[in-house]
């Protein structure tokens, strides 16, 4: 039996919210933590927040990456244009690179600081630094530019979600093809 | 006469940081003997005594302090001009009994005991404001920076033993301390209180 249906898989559906939810916050929590008026033992609990749901973004987004391998997407409504078909593909493949590349170029910002500044994963365990950036490369000129890939990817990934939500909107009002349904967590497919 | 010119020779041949006279002798005297050139010795007792430091980290107050130290202090309340205080602190030894805080003071962008294993103080003028309170500028060697700071202290002296307790502020910045780590002093105070206790006894 193909694994293919009209609607992703429950699993599929309860990642992708999660995440999605995550991950605003994040941009949000990180946001505030890094603003300078916070006072600084607020952004220190924010960061440790922040540390704590990156790792766990990054646990689930692999788990993701993997069910996504095991398990086909519905199929795309046979209206969607090649060019469509393209950028959705596009898009996706975008959100799995970076949903795995922010917290991990989170992780190896922290790991290259010139400080040390222990991870306590939601005050329940130490969070060890990446290795990799124990020698040469742990200092201040590899810190800021890992710091400055990490907002680089916050933007990239704003700009997706734009994109990602103009156009499940679009097929959701205009086209009416269902496409917005088969990711609602509460919703069967219905406008097929 | 003549003996105590002996002992003050043998003194003087004996002690090379205090060449010239007895220090008795010195401490007896209101002023300083002829040809003197320092004040009497004092031997600190370390047990009694402590250099601290105190500071923020995240917005959290810190506290630490140094457990291997020590002073060659040369001081008479009457005789300012020829007193001093020289203090070596082994910069490895600096605890603030928290973790993160311990670990960076330990590391190369703070105080790099592999690199710098001592900080200097010394005094380079000492006046007093009356009523026991002094003050001295003095400089300080930190990561081979040398800045100038001010100790205010106040001091008790009982026969041959003084209890002296002083404060300086330092620019941690100045020293480069924690220059790479947090330049715009957003997690840790620019400005570090250094607190001294001190319970010495003046040298027989």
């Amino acid at each position: 039996m193909s694994t293919a249906s009209p609607r992703y898989t429950t699993v599929a559906v309860i990642l992708h919210w999660l995440i999605a939810v995550m991950l605003a916050g994040q941009i949000f929590g990180g946001w505030l933590a890094a603003d300078e008026s916070t006072p600084r033992a607020q952004a220190f609990q924010l960061f440790q927040l922040h540390k704590s749901f990156g790792l766990t973004i990054l646990a689930l987004s692999i788990a993701r990456l993997v069910w996504r391998l095991g398990h086909k997407a519905p199929p795309m409504p046979e209206t969607m244009a090649g060019w469509e078909r393209a950028a959705a593909r596009s898009v996706h493949v975008l959100f799995y690179i970076l949903i795995i590349a922010m917290p991990l170029s989170g992780w190896a910002l922290i790991s290259s600081a010139p400080y040390t500044v222990t991870t306590m994963y939601f005050g329940l365990f130490e969070v060890p630094v990446l290795p990799v950036f124990s020698g040469a490369l742990r200092g201040k000129d590899m810190h800021e530019l890992l710091e400055s890939t990490h907002s680089a990817l916050v933007w990239i990934t704003i700009g997706l979600f734009l994109l990602h939500v103009a156009a499940a909107l679009k097929h959701h009002f205009v086209n009416r093809d269902g496409v917005l349904a088969r990711m609602l967590p509460f919703l069967k497919a219905s406008a097929q | 006469m003549i003996r105590s010119r002996l002992v003050s020779a043998v003194v003087g041949l004996a002690c090379v940081t205090a060449p010239v006279a007895g220090p008795a002798a010195l401490a007896q005297a209101a002023t300083p003997a002829p040809g003197a050139s320092t004040a009497p010795a004092w031997v600190v007792d370390a047990p009694a005594s402590r250099i601290a430091f105190t500071t923020t980290w995240a917005g959290q107050k810190v506290v630490g302090q140094f457990s291997a130290w020590s002073a060659d202090i040369r001081f008479d309340p009457a005789n300012l001009a020829r007193s001093r205080a020289v203090v070596t602190i082994t910069t490895a030894s600096a605890r603030t009994g928290q973790k993160d805080p311990d670990a960076n003071l330990q590391d190369k962008d703070w105080f790099n005991p592999k690199s710098f294993p001592a900080a200097r103080f010394e005094t380079v003028a000492i006046r007093s404001l009356g009523g026991g309170r002094f003050e001295a500028d003095s400089r300080v060697t930190i990561r081979g920076v040398t800045a100038p700071a001010v100790l205010a202290f106040t001091l008790t002296i009982k026969g041959a033993s003084a209890q002296m307790a002083g404060t300086a502020t330092l620019d941690r910045l100045a020293f480069g301390l924690g220059s790479e780590s947090d330049p715009k002093a957003e997690w840790v105070d620019r400005q570090v209180r250094v607190d001294v206790t001190l319970k010495a006894t003046r040298k027989p």
